[in-house]
């Protein structure tokens, strides 16, 4: 799974943005099936603008694998799903 | 005379009645006779005379006839020469002008062809993405247990940390 450095910094930035406008986080991720503990804790690390933030866990089988980050109106996508869209839209 | 069988009276009376005869013929009828001959004389000789000219007419209006004809005849071939001329370079110009719309009908259609042939492609090869995205995800969903989902997340968690 490639995640461009662009993207990941822009998530952060935002997440970032956010978080100095002192707006609590409350973010919502979608996985293919229900994360353990350990790996909601490995998401806070990969994301530590997420130590404090309210995390809504929803299952999304549709995804494949992965995960979807959102906060608002802003998406952050690393499912599998996501990347076959690139691909397709590459492709087209 | 008697003995030669004449008699003398009557040869007196056939000479008085000879000159009686000629008396009264060249005073009664050789005159208005002559007169007559003459004026038919006259009369044969006008007839001649315009019989000539008739002739002379008629030559004359035969010759004007043939100059007619010769003119006639060469004016129909300059006019047929000058139609064939015109015949010619109409039918020239509506050849070109059929040639020039024909090809740009055909180029016309090339173009409209190649547009169809581009949007046909596009077409087919959108979807085959599609489809082959469908196969893909439907393949990925069968194929995938829980614990290949969970090797992923690892994954891209890992990556995401990499930034960090």
């Amino acid at each position: 799974m490639i995640i461009t450095a662009d993207l990941k910094k822009d998530i952060k930035k935002f997440l970032a943005k956010r978080i100095q406008e002192g707006v609590p986080l409350a973010v919502t991720v979608r996985t293919a099936y229900a994360l353990a503990d350990s790996e909601e804790k490995e998401l806070r690390k990969a994301f530590p603008e997420l130590k404090d933030a309210r995390i809504e866990e929803k299952v999304d089988e549709s995804i494949i694998a992965g995960f979807i980050l959102e906060e608002g109106s802003t998406l952050f996508d690393a499912s599998i799903k996501g990347r076959l869209k690139n691909i397709v839209s590459a492709l087209v | 005379m008697e003995g030669l069988g004449i008699d003398i009276k009557l040869l007196i009376a056939q000479l008085v009645n000879f000159a009686l005869f000629t008396f009264l013929f060249a005073r009664f009828i050789s005159k208005p006779l002559m007169g007559y001959i003459a004026s038919q004389k006259k009369s044969e000789d006008d007839k001649a005379k315009l019989l000539a000219e008739l002739e002379e007419r008629d030559v004359k209006m035969d010759k004007q006839v043939r100059e007619v004809l010769v003119k006639a005849t060469k004016k129909a071939e300059e006019v047929i020469s000058a139609a064939e001329g015109t015949a010619t370079k109409k039918a020239t110009s509506i050849i070109d002008d059929a040639q020039t719309k024909a090809a740009a009908i055909l180029e016309k259609q090339e173009a409209q062809l190649e547009t169809e042939r581009a949007k046909l492609y596009a077409d087919l090869k959108k979807h085959i993405i599609t489809t082959s995205e469908a196969l893909v995800e439907a393949s990925l969903k069968d194929v995938l247990k829980d614990q290949q989902k969970k090797e992923v997340m690892q994954a891209v968690l890992a990556e995401v940390a990499k930034s960090n």
